[in-house]
């Protein structure tokens, strides 16, 4: 790096300063007001203000303590007591085929040592239970059977259990071996930070969610039993062990006793009133639990605080518990609410279950990311959902028309981008069912929701239209709409002004007229519009058909030269690739473009065709076309990740990651944005948050091609080779030829050591055919197998490939660690120095966002 | 290991500041040794619900070593400072030794338990911290003094502030800007 003179450095201190005191939206334009003419000094005070979202962190946790806790395992000459001279006894010993190695934990139910399993070779955690078989013939069966109920969950939140076991007189139980902190590990550090817990909390209520919808209680969910793995990932343990033992304990003579008992105190404190007064308890008693967890996260410490268990009992029973200090915020509020409905005495005033549990935290969550993140432009905006209308009496015939009425009705409201409306993508899992509008509201996490009904006599047709306040459950707008079937046009241009008027009232009204004067054209123009909803290849051919009847009724009708255009687009990208497609997209979206200038959908069709194998990923082009786009629609969800894709595979990430920011203010789950922010992320040099954001996209779509083929990425440049490995592998489940994958294995056995299979891989890959995503993908990975493999030629020649067959990513490539050993090497040098070259040209048109693209 | 005396401890720092390096080497285990069996009392300490806090392990390693109390007042503050550069060059030398484990070689610096040197792994990369560090040095030697007072040392806020003669406020302020500059630096690599 270079020298910084003393007072540039003042200035950047100076400004990083007061831009951080002021609310985030407006520190943008402060610093760009301060920072006048001088770009690179707003950047870098940006850039520093960017980390302080994620600054506390590990720098917090003083080195020390990592010292601490990697020395504290092993010492063994630690502490005296009976129970652990016991336990020292044990190490060395086998149970079963199960080799004990160190005791790693203790607690009511017995000790948690590291073990091998010596059938499997592999390191296990084994619990071996302090049960007194003789004597407790029934506790003992009945704690069998409840771990073999808790084995049979499987979900990655919740500790996977390997075997029940009894071995002479012991009772064991055989589980994952868990690598992390437990969150009363986390709590000694203080309360935890609002977007970490919101994070946490979500995932103990999902993994909750799992185990309930299994009929699994867990029965003593406290913060000992609750895993904290890197990444911020959630495992709970000992479901449905722990709770004979507690309920064992809790006797009269235990709580009557007001002397002080640690252990037992430490779990009546986190136990439901329900329980406390002698009843079982059903799932709504792990809930009440889970509040205190989450009140002892937010504030510190545990609600109740009795010195003694009787006290604390009847605390739990009787007091209101106090609102912890601090967090007076929106989102603050919204946690104080979810967590002391959480801790309602009555079970039947709390959440009912822990998915809605699940639902509240997440939509918090992302009020969370959104309102941290959100670019100035669209933070605070209304969030509004149109459901697909529903039929009143359904045929296939009339099918279409519930999307096709909703469809240009989210257009026009987000026409000049004032409200965030979720695309029809993200709405269209509501149509041909029954929903309930106000969860549905939670998972859309929007402030407005929108349904309509549709009644059918004839040729008529009555739209019968609602607008909820989903804050309060109250009506905005209630309405009927009649028109013919001909007149569809017409009904929905009423439709959507009815809805902007009450929901954005400042708007200037935009008068739209028909875009054909023809029924018959819109009528099959809508159904084609329907089909390409569906986005699978069938209906594509279909619409694509449809679409080109309507234009022989109407050759001027330009949005359906777009939508062709589209259509095409898609067939050629991503269904039959090829370029027999992209020339019939090519001439749609000419047509459209000559119609009509405005075309919104015309651009981004033209993106889509120019930023293709076929057409050499003409970056540049591809980027001014959804410049257009999103000039006169800021909002318009595709076009923002397809720009943030382009700007990605330029090495302008940090606009791309603005881009994509928008795209899920827009539209949170959509799993394409969550999939590009990830890999983003990883050219970044963000791999945790990467794999995270991939996760993330999973866990909405399991099968996602996208965040399935990307997602082995990450923990491959973290050098986390088992996770990798298996990300892999579940990806070729899923995709199971494509070469991209096979260019992944090269890279980790590359990494392992392993040459010859490294190569084999590398042939693999490139002689592997088609991959679903660009080749130019693989082609950075295997250059990044033969640079670890020390084959600095052929690694040099497949990274020039890469560059010229669409992914001039100069950033990436310069910071990619694999090509460490490579960066002195002139040829190297040289690629570098072009590639930074044309970098640069990107980064003065597109480096400072729309403004100037 | 016999228990050095508080006095010889000091006088080892002393001569280590005054440029011994022999001194250093005798330094390292002593630390290595106290670390270890407070280690071990935190963990005895956990099984009982109590969980000791960070500063407090610190500090009870520095007071164990030397005895500050004992130490005066300006003397105290150096000290620490002192304290706080030889927990870095352990944590250095950890993740060294670990590194060239990985390479096949036995060349390790302290005699170290596998144990440690696995569990290591999953901590952030600590050479990438020290690299990082020297280069905010170069820009900014006061906030670069402040990370290895707090990050390397485990100083609380108010001892740093002691120990660098600046205002509490100061140092929050400083910590901030060093810690968004570290993170930034860390994962621009």
């Amino acid at each position: 790096m270079t020298i910084m003179k003393p007072e540039r450095w003042q200035r950047i201190e100076e400004l990083y300063h007061a831009a951080g005191a002021l609310p985030r939206a407006e520190r943008v334009p402060f610093l760009a007001q301060a920072c006048a003419e001088d770009q690179r000094l707003l950047e870098e005070v940006r850039s520093l203000l960017d980390q302080g979202v994620t600054a506390q962190g590990w720098l917090d946790a003083p080195a020390m303590t990592m010292l601490a806790n990697a020395i504290a395992p092993r010492a063994q000459n630690a502490g005296s007591s009976q129970r652990q001279r016991d336990a020292l006894q044990l190490i060395g010993k086998t149970v079963g085929h199960y080799q004990i190695l160190e005791q790693i934990g203790a607690g009511g139910m017995g000790a948690v040592y590291r073990a091998h399993d010596d059938r499997l070779r592999r390191d296990v955690a084994l619990k071996i239970l302090t049960v007194d078989a003789g004597s407790h013939a029934e506790q003992r069966s009945r704690i069998l059977s409840e771990a073999r109920a808790a084995s049979a969950l499987n979900h990655p939140g919740i500790t996977t259990i390997y075997e029940v076991g009894e071995d002479g007189e012991q009772v064991f139980i055989v589980m994952e071996l868990v690598q992390g902190q437990s969150l009363r590990e986390v709590l000694s550090a203080g309360a935890v930070e609002t977007h970490t817990l919101v994070r946490l909390g979500a995932q103990i209520s999902e993994a909750l969610a799992a185990a309930h919808a299994q009929g699994v209680i867990h029965g003593d969910v406290k913060p000992e039993n609750i895993m904290v793995l890197t990444n911020d990932r959630v495992k709970l343990l000992d479901f449905g062990l722990a709770r004979q033992v507690v309920e064992e304990s809790l006797t009269v003579t235990n709580i009557s006793s007001n002397l002080p008992q640690p252990r037992l105190a430490g779990t009546i404190a986190y136990m439901s009133p329900e329980k406390l007064a002698g009843s079982l308890g059903d799932n709504r008693a792990d809930l009440f639990s889970l509040g205190i967890v989450l009140y002892e996260m937010a504030a510190g410490s545990r609600p109740f605080l009795g010195p003694s268990a009787m006290a604390l009992a009847t605390q739990i029973v009787n007091d209101v518990p106090p609102r912890w200090s601090g967090g007076e915020t929106a989102i603050g509020e919204e946690l104080v609410r979810i967590t002391f409905r959480l801790l309602e005495k009555k079970p039947a005033a709390r959440y009912q279950s822990a998915h809605e549990v699940q639902v509240d935290l997440n939509s918090l969550s992302r009020s969370l990311e959104l309102g941290i993140m959100l670019p100035a432009a669209v933070a605070g905006k209304t969030a509004v959902a149109v459901l697909p209308f529903k039929l009143l009496t359904p045929t296939p015939e009339d099918e279409y028309l519930a999307v096709a009425l909703a469809d240009p009705v989210i257009n026009r409201l987000s026409a000049n981008g004032e409200l965030l409306v979720r695309p029809i993508s993200a709405v269209m899992r509501y149509a041909k069912q029954t929903t309930d509008l106000m969860l549905a509201a939670r998972e859309l996490n929007v402030d407005v929701l929108v349904d309509g009904s549709i009644q059918r006599l004839d040729r008529r047709l009555r739209v019968h239209v609602q607008a909820w306040n989903v804050s309060n459950g109250s009506s905005r707008l209630s309405a009927k709409f009649d028109g013919t079937v001909t007149e569809a046009f017409e009904l929905q241009d009423q439709i959507a002004d009815a809805l902007a008027r009450e929901l954005n009232p400042g708007a200037p009204k935009t008068s739209v007229s028909s875009p054909t004067g023809s029924p018959a054209a819109y009528e099959l123009f809508l159904r084609a519009m329907e089909r390409m909803t569906r986005n699978n290849r069938w209906d594509m051919r279909i619409a694509i058909e449809m679409l080109e009847n309507t234009l022989v009724i109407d050759p001027q009708f330009a949005d359906a030269w777009a939508g062709l255009a589209e259509a095409c687009a898609l067939m050629g990208g991503i269904f039959e690739p090829g370029s027999k497609w992209i020339a019939r997209a090519e001439k749609a979206v000419r047509r459209a473009l000559n119609l009509d200038r405005e075309n919104v959908e015309a651009y981004v069709a033209r993106a889509r065709i120019i930023w293709t194998p076929t057409r050499k990923f003409q970056h540049r082009s591809a980027l001014r076309s959804l410049g257009e786009a999103l000039r006169r629609r800021p909002t318009h969800d595709q076009a923002l990740s397809w720009r943030a894709l382009v700007l990605m595979h330029v090495g302008l990430q940090s606009q791309a990651k603005e881009c994509l920011m928008t795209a899920l203010a827009v539209s949170p789950d959509n799993t394409f944005t969550l999939t590009f922010m990830g890999t983003n992320a990883l050219y970044a040099g963000q791999y945790d948050e990467a794999w995270d954001w991939h996760a993330r996209a999973l866990r909405l779509d399991r099968t996602s091609l996208w965040a399935n083929l990307l997602s082995p990425a990450a923990p491959l440049y973290a050098g986390e080779m088992e996770k990798a490995a298996k990300a892999i592998q579940s990806a070729t489940q899923v995709l199971p030829k494509d070469p991209l994958l096979s260019s992944y294995e090269a890279l980790l056995w590359a990494k392992r050591g392993a040459r010859r299979k490294a190569e084999q891989l590398i042939q693999k890959a490139t002689h592997g055919g088609k991959s679903l995503l660009h080749t130019h993908h693989m082609m950075h990975t295997v250059a990044a197998a033969y640079a670890v493999l020390g084959k600095h030629k052929p690694a040099l020649s497949w990274l020039r490939k890469a560059s010229t067959n669409g992914l001039p990513i100069y950033p990436v490539f310069r910071d990619d660690p694999h090509f460490e050993g490579m960066r002195s090497q002139p040829p190297f040098v040289s690629l570098m120095a072009n590639l930074k070259r044309e970098w640069l040209s990107y980064q003065r048109e597109f480096g400072s966002g729309l403004a100037s693209g | 290991m016999a228990q050095p005396s508080s006095h010889e401890v000091t006088l080892l720092l002393r001569a280590w500041d005054a440029g011994d390096k022999q001194a250093l080497d005798q330094l390292i285990p002593l630390m290595y040794e106290e670390l270890r069996r407070l280690a071990a009392q935190c963990l005895a300490g956990e099984q009982q619900g109590h969980v000791l806090q960070t500063t407090a392990l610190v500090h009870e390693v520095y007071v164990r070593l030397a005895g500050v109390e004992s130490v005066g007042w300006r003397n105290r503050a150096h000290f620490f400072a002192l304290c706080a550069r030889l927990m870095r060059r352990i944590l250095i030398d950890l993740a060294r030794s670990r590194h060239y484990q990985k390479r096949g070689s036995n060349a390790i610096h302290l005699q170290l338990d596998e144990a440690l040197t696995v569990s290591m792994e999953t901590a952030p990369d600590i050479l990438a911290v020290d690299i990082a560090l020297q280069s905010l040095a170069t820009v900014d030697p006061r906030k670069s003094q402040m990370v290895e007072l707090r990050f390397f040392g485990g100083l609380t806020v108010e001892e740093t502030a002691e120990v660098m003669q600046i205002s509490p406020e100061t140092v929050l302020r400083d910590w901030r800007l060093a810690k968004a500059w570290l993170t930034r630096e860390l994962a621009a690599r």
